[in-house]
């Protein structure tokens, strides 16, 4: 065991006391330890402290608790990674609040190039094909995955970069010993067999919905870049994009239907500047100077694929009526006057190489 | 002296003959029914007293017992004025008893000796058929019922006096010739139409597939779709009613004494839509003395449940044996009754509580896991009931302005009558007459599929993540539509349309 880490883990946890003056403290204290050991006099002498500040750091409640966060730690098999450890993020150091600790399951490096990817949590099934899609691809160029995984886009970046095998890491807004959502548990294994899931909340932490709008600092701290994918109007993503901005990172967006709700909030950040992203050469082209980190051109096996299938002119009208937007099979059928019974056939073979997708509802777009 | 009359009573849907003894001796004056009836038989006394008197005759006072026999079955209901009445007057020599010998008498009798409907008048004409009775006398009102069977003279009386008359030879009463004919046409005129219906394309279809091979249907879609106006539309488009159908269909009717009066069969099939809150008794039937529930009513016809999953937990689960075996079989105290319910089950469910998951212009506001929740209601077992599933889109205004006539229901109705003479040709000699009813071998016998239909479903299977349950639903419905095009062999267009209405299976909605 680290042996400074009772107090590291004390002095991360006291409640009272905002994390930019926690920053400070160590900056003047150089340990936590000295923090711990530190009187009243000491502590106000620093001027950044106030009377509740004081007494809190000296109040034996924190104090006690440590050795029972610290079994349950060890119980959930976390490591925690303090502001100076080797392991913790070089960007997330940079930002004006980084966490005091980290506690990870799975592994944290210091220097990793990672790419935001946030929306919406009701994210329609654009949002996340597009999502899973340009996460993948990321992921292939060695790029790590960020995200908080919660529902919707979330969820669905972290799939994509899963899907390739490629790194991942989810920041939770709770103890990393919670799992949620619930319906994540599966997926949570696997981004810690494949990144890493971390949280600045100790073991126990409920998901309190004011840990959320925190939590997201981490997201964007933590990468070069932000991309939303969907957003509503006041969308927990635009707090993330305003975040990222704040702390100097680059904001993308993937522009949507003027009319769908869910696009709202990202057009908004196309139009107050933010890169628009159509594939992911466009995050690409933004990130080539960060080309030592190992960065790879994406190699273009999709094109490859479809090109190799057989398509009829059945199928290929189908095709090009889907690609200009997602249509019900109805409207379909209108457009191309194809009998019921055979437009369903076209439809399964469509869907069944893989180039069309049925969303609930009995919709269809193109699979990209 | 001693009368014999017959008459009949009931079992479920079926009748059977009672014969009313009765026995007019010298004693103190005392009037006795043995023989188990219920309530309404032993008040029939004051009413057959009355009856007597005001149509002009005397109520002999002397000891008079009737005997119901078979005496240890119990008898219920007020069919048996009449010929417990007749059998006192041929006892006290009013008429000649051998008069009543090769007929049966049923009927209500009101204080003034005139007659009044009973139920179950059908069955038990066609009881007194098959054991060989010539004649059977009912009240006016049911006359026309009875008068569907064919091979008995049915005679409506008026009133008690006239039947007296008819027996003394004064007065002879006509019979009623049966006015049943073939009908096709006729009954579909003021139902609604699917011409009615504007756009919705792929639902009519499925619908019309639905119809032709008798398979149970659930469309999901928000409010205001047209989910309920579909399934409305749906009787319209099933097959013609055959002679044997309307009869057993109005057998179910003439026993829960739905048979509106005057009326002879029901010639058109039943479409029931009872609302969620029913009870699972109810639904599929029972009571002290088990009346044929909603599932039976919509014997040959359509059961439509709308908001599926606002139905108690219960009443779908008691849904699952009589949609599986076509009759419900009924155990109470006073006996256990069959009755048939080979319906089509359509039913209607929104995607979520509030109905907007998935609509594109109105905002859902339920949470992911109510989404979920809300059609997890629906019980596996339930739903593998339901061979084909589909999702009913919002309509848009265009095509609500559309001038574009729809096809109209007689068209519709034609294929699926084409589908169904293929159908019962195909199972003449198995018992069932449509594909949904086929069973594990069947399917394998009538769905073979040729190596290219089975690459594609097995191939379907692994990349759309179909269950095992959904294979022999997806064979059956595609052995049907390739009865609607008249195919003798399933090819891999049926399969794929067939593959295309199993959503539920596809966990799109989980």
């Amino acid at each position: 065991m680290n042996p400074g880490l009772k107090e590291w883990i004390w002095f991360a946890n006291l409640k009272g006391i905002t994390t930019r003056k926690k920053v400070e403290l160590l900056r003047i204290f150089n340990d936590p330890a000295e923090i711990y050991r530190a009187d009243a006099i000491e502590l106000a002498r620093t001027g950044i402290l106030n009377r509740d500040n004081i007494t809190s750091i000296l109040s034996s409640e924190y104090r006690d608790t440590v050795d029972g966060t610290i079994e349950e730690i060890y119980k959930n098999h976390m490591d925690v990674v303090t502001l100076t450890s080797s392991n913790y993020p070089e960007l997330l150091k940079n930002i004006c609040d980084p966490p005091v600790c980290l506690y990870v399951k799975g592994k944290l490096r210091a220097d990793e190039l990672s790419v935001a990817v946030v929306g919406s949590r009701r994210a329609s099934g654009y949002g996340i094909t597009v999502a899973k899609k340009i996460s993948g691809e990321l992921a292939l160029c060695n790029i790590c995955i960020v995200s908080g995984m919660a529902r919707g886009i979330d969820t669905a970046a972290h799939m994509g970069a899963l899907s390739v095998k490629g790194r991942t890491i989810a920041v939770l807004g709770c103890g990393l010993d919670r799992v949620y959502p619930p319906e994540n548990k599966k997926m949570m294994e696997q981004i810690i067999e494949y990144g890493a899931v971390i949280s600045e909340y100790p073991p126990g932490a409920e998901p309190a919905p004011h840990h959320f709008p925190v939590r997201n600092r981490i997201v964007s701290g933590m990468s070069v870049g932000v991309l939303v994918v969907e957003a509503g109007e006041r969308s927990g993503s635009l707090i993330t994009a305003q975040l990222a901005l704040e702390q100097g990172r680059d904001v993308y967006a993937l522009p949507g239907n003027v009319i769908s709700v869910n696009s709202k909030g990202t057009n908004k950040l196309i139009q107050d500047g933010a890169k628009l992203v159509t594939s992911v050469q466009d995050i690409l082209d933004e990130l080539h100077w960060y080309e030592c980190f190992g960065m790879k051109s994406v190699l273009d096996f999709e094109s490859e694929r479809k090109s190799k299938l057989n398509i009829d002119t059945d199928e290929k009208s189908v095709i090009e009526l889907l690609s200009l937007e997602s249509l019900h099979i109805d409207e379909i059928q209108k457009k191309l006057s194809i009998s019921m019974p055979l437009l369903h056939s076209i439809l399964l073979s469509l869907e069944m190489k893989g180039l069309i997708k049925r969303e609930p509802g009995g919709r269809y777009s193109i699979q990209i | 002296m001693l009368s014999k009359v017959n008459t009949c009573g009931l079992l479920g849907i079926d009748g059977y003959m009672v014969s009313v003894e009765t026995d007019i001796s010298k004693g103190l004056p005392a009037f006795e029914i043995v023989g188990l009836g219920d309530a309404a038989v032993k008040e029939a006394k004051e009413r057959i007293r009355a009856a007597i008197r005001n149509s002009g005759f005397e109520f002999p006072s002397r000891r008079i017992t009737i005997n119901l026999a078979p005496a240890d079955l119990k008898k219920e209901g007020t069919s048996y004025d009449l010929p417990m009445a007749a059998g006192i007057l041929a006892a006290s020599g009013i008429f000649p008893c051998d008069a009543l010998s090769n007929c049966v008498l049923l009927g209500e009798l009101s204080l003034d000796g005139t007659l009044r409907p009973v139920y179950g008048v059908l069955p038990k004409t066609i009881t007194a058929r098959e054991k060989g009775f010539d004649t059977i006398f009912t009240p006016y009102e049911n006359a026309k019922e009875a008068a569907v069977v064919k091979g008995i003279k049915v005679i409506p009386v008026p009133g008690l006096s006239d039947l007296v008359k008819h027996f003394r030879g004064e007065n002879i009463l006509l019979p009623l010739e049966s006015s049943w004919s073939s009908h096709s046409g006729e009954e579909h005129k003021n139902e609604p139409d699917f011409a009615d219906v504007k756009g919705q394309g792929h639902v009519k279809r499925a619908l019309e597939v639905a119809a032709a091979g008798g398979h149970n249907l659930l469309m999901i879609g928000s409010p205001g779709s047209g989910k309920t106006m579909l399934a409305r539309r749906m009787p319209s488009i099933l097959p013609d009613l055959s002679f044997e159908e309307a009869l057993e269909i109005t057998k179910i009717y003439s026993v829960a004494g739905l048979l509106p009066p005057d009326s002879a069969l029901v010639t058109k099939r039943p479409f029931r839509a009872p609302h969620h809150t029913i009870s699972p008794v109810s639904l599929v039937g029972g009571g002290r003395i088990p009346k044929p529930g909603e599932v039976s009513l919509a014997h040959l016809g359509v059961l439509f449940l709308d908001e599926l999953p606002e139905f108690g937990k219960n009443a779908l689960e008691v849904l699952r044996q009589p949609l599986e075996d076509g009759f419900v079989h009924i155990s109470r105290i006073n006996g256990s009754f069959t009755y048939p319910c080979n319906t089509t089950l359509i039913a209607a469910a929104n995607p979520c509580r509030c109905g907007f998951y998935l609509d594109e212009t109105r905002e859902c506001t339920c949470t992911l896991q109510e989404v979920k929740a809300y059609l997890g209601r629906l019980s596996g077992p339930l739903l593998d009931r339901i061979d084909i599933q589909v999702d009913v889109p919002t309509l848009n205004y265009s095509d609500l302005e559309s001038e574009e006539p729809a096809e109209p229901s007689c068209i519709i109705r034609e294929r699926v009558n084409k589908a169904r003479n293929i159908q019962r040709n195909r199972f003449s000699q198995t018992g069932i007459y449509c594909n949904a009813q086929m069973t594990s071998p069947m399917v394998r016998k009538y769905c073979r599929l040729g190596k290219e239909e089975s690459d594609l479903l097995r191939e379907a299977f692994s990349s759309l993540g179909l269950t095992a349950r959904s294979h022999n639903k997806i064979l059956k419905v595609a052995r049907t539509i390739a009865d609607l095009e008249g195919a003798e062999n399933i090819n891999s267009v049926h399969i794929s349309e067939a593959i295309q209405y199993r959503i539920l299976d596809r966990n799109l909605y989980k």
